[in-house]
């Protein structure tokens, strides 16, 4: 064979080589992310497209609720209950909204005895509630050592501090639900269903948590759950990325169909793209002691399940999380 | 001229080959991606442990399984249970359904464990001859050392099972349930309706398997009337102490549980099994709810017991 012939056949055979090694991936590099605006364009998302019953519902931006035209009456929750109920009943969201904030700040509240004043309700509180508060600060302590922090951040519980508390606390919560005792104060949970209904964007993204993590009569829970997800359908269309957020901690936690870090971390990671990086608010469904910015939870979310899913299936949930986001909330946040 | 040709040619099969071999590095990174772990949305079919199992022989009475043995015999109680064989239904759903949120004592903790889970029916000494009695005529030890050792056994073949079910097959149960309901088993009837059923199940499978439990919570209240109404006076019992606690399958009713009270006493007054029944609701209910109890256990009196 002359020289020419076998420098031919080398090329042929380096340009086969080069072309393979340029098209296999590295795989030192992270695979890259498929954008779309539709999942399905790959396996993996459509088999997360797939068990996403989610999927189905409408991805048309929807509008946000009119305000309603009258201010709101002003003055506490005791004195503007009766208002706040009207208005609720001719379907006033703001006014639905504004009734079972008031009903859950006065949940347990008991109106003043005829003659009873704060003090002695704060100093009856006190004695009754110093040794629960002595009992939660050494199990704060104790867990603190165990753990080797500093126990100091603890402070000491001490009569006069607790008083001082509790006269606060029923001086606030006096000021404001004093009026309100013939109103049910712990139907608070169905006046924000009814708020949901009336389209408040609080309400509607957050009745889902009350509506399944609480218990009810078996008889109750399918009216509760279509209307909580009625409820975050709407946010949906109407692209409020916080219904994502919802839906990621449903796919987490398994209540409409058995857990998916996959699918939890898709909705979590859209989410997160609506948050901008900048919700300094907390996801208005979450109660109690510790309620992080939206952004520092999804985020903690997120670092949970990450450690749960290979490389490949958080690329195809990113990608899938992306393409919600899209369908949902690209377009602006409420 | 024609050298330059020649090049042209190899130039131009050169850049088909590169093409070639990137489309096959290309095909590459398509095999070797993962497919994505995406857990089943449909309730699972009752499935057995092993795709094709082995028959077992089982013991005249299944309810005697237990641990390892339970767990060897389940694909034949089940392919037993998909043909209907009720004791068979009924022990796969006891035994799925005590896995439910199932927290396993540290190995090494069992006796202990016991000690404090049991302290009161350890404390055997304190029983009198005739309780001693009755839980010798029913297979029960009446010596505090042999029921720890029992207890022990038991919390061991428990964990034992409870460890190896997988969450499909513990969610299997409702679907076993409606099986036997629909089957019309007198005793799944009776199990499901009564107190303390499905008492430990999640508050997510709950919400997840919402459905499927109405279903079955309808199903089962169409059989329990007709059991009540041929005059079964037990399931009545067993109906009754439902009504009146409550739980995840069936909703307290304090109006259903009296008008069972109300019927019970009249159409047993001497009690059933020696026991009478007592009333614990009527202190509870206004006098408007006292009075449909009544008219419902009237209207129940003459469908099941009059004649």
């Amino acid at each position: 064979m002359r020289t020419s012939t076998w420098f031919g056949l080398a090329l042929v055979v380096a340009a086969g080589a080069s072309g393979y090694m340029a098209g296999a991936p590295d795989p030192r590099a992270t695979p890259p992310v498929v954008m779309s605006d539709e999942p399905g364009d790959t396996a993996a998302q459509a088999a997360l497209a797939a068990a996403d019953g989610w999927m189905r519902t409408p991805g048309t931006r929807g509008t946000l609720p009119a305000t309603s035209s009258d201010p709101l009456p002003q003055g506490s929750f005791g004195t503007t209950v009766d208002i706040l109920r009207e208005r609720t009943r001719a379907g006033d969201a703001a006014a639905a909204r504004a009734l079972y904030e008031g009903l859950r700040r006065c949940d347990g509240y008991e109106p003043l005895r005829e003659g009873e004043s704060v003090e002695e309700r704060a100093e009856i509180s006190t004695a009754s509630g110093f040794d629960t508060a002595v009992q939660i600060a050494d199990g704060f302590r104790s867990l603190l050592q165990e753990r080797g922090a500093d126990t100091s951040i603890v402070p000491p519980v001490t009569l006069e501090g607790l008083h001082a508390g509790q006269l606060d606390r029923w001086a606030t919560l006096a000021a404001d639900c004093e009026g309100a005792g013939h109103v049910p104060l712990d139907a608070w949970r169905d006046a924000q269903a009814v708020a949901s209904d009336l389209d408040d964007p609080d309400a509607r993204v957050s009745y889902w948590s009350e509506a399944f993590q609480r218990w009810s009569p078996l008889a109750e829970m399918p009216a509760k759950r279509d209307r909580a997800l009625a409820g975050l359908r709407r946010a949906l269309a109407a692209g409020d990325w916080r219904a994502l957020a919802a839906i990621g901690e449903i796919h987490e936690e398994g209540w409409l169909a058995p857990p998916s870090p996959a699918l939890a971390y898709a909705y979590l990671h859209a989410a997160m793209l609506g948050t901008r990086g900048g919700s300094s608010a907390p996801l208005p469904w979450r109660t109690g002691f510790w309620t992080p910015s939206a952004d520092a939870d999804i985020r903690r979310r997120l670092r949970r399940l990450e450690s749960t899913l290979d490389p490949a299936t958080r690329e195809a949930a990113r990608a899938y999380g992306e393409a919600r986001h899209a369908a949902c909330c690209a377009q602006g946040a409420p | 001229m024609k050298a330059g040709v020649r090049v042209l040619a190899w130039c131009v099969v050169a850049a088909l080959a590169f093409r070639l071999g990137f489309e096959a590095g290309d095909r590459r990174d398509a095999i070797v991606q993962d497919p994505v772990p995406v857990a089943p949305v449909e309730v699972p079919r009752p499935r057995a442990i092993e795709p094709a199992p082995v028959p077992v022989a089982l013991p005249d009475k299944l309810h005697t399984l237990a641990g390892r043995e339970f767990l060897a015999a389940m694909p034949t109680l089940e392919r037993l249970a998909r043909g209907g064989r009720a004791d068979a239904l009924r022990v796969l759903f006891q035994h799925l359904d005590a896995c439910v949120d199932f927290k396993p004592p540290p190995g090494d903790a069992v006796p202990e464990w016991i000690d404090v889970q049991y302290a009161n029916e350890l404390a055997i000494e304190k029983l009198d001859a005739a309780t001693c009695e009755r839980r010798r005529s029913e297979g029960q030890s009446c010596e505090a050392g042999e029921l720890r050792e029992q207890r022990v056994l038991a919390a061991n073949q428990r964990r034992e099972e409870c460890t190896a079910l997988s969450a499909a097959q513990i969610g299997s149960r409702i679907a076993w349930a409606r099986l036997a309901v629909d089957r019309g088993d007198r005793d799944m009837v009776v199990l499901l309706r009564g107190p303390n059923t499905m008492r430990d199940m999640p508050r997510t499978e709950r919400v997840r398997e919402l459905d499927a439990l109405v279903a079955l919570e309808r199903r089962s209240r169409e059989e329990m009337d007709r059991l009540v109404d041929a005059g079964d006076l037990d399931a009545l019992w067993s109906s009754m102490l439902g009504y009146r606690s409550g739980g995840n399958l069936v909703d307290q009713d304090l109006v259903a549980a009296h008008a069972a009270y109300l019927v019970l006493q009249r159409a047993a007054p001497d009690g059933i099994h020696g026991s009478r029944p007592m009333d614990s609701t009527s202190d509870r209910l206004s006098a408007a709810q006292l009075a449909e109890a009544q008219a419902r256990a009237d209207a129940m009196y003459a469908r099941c017991c009059a004649r």
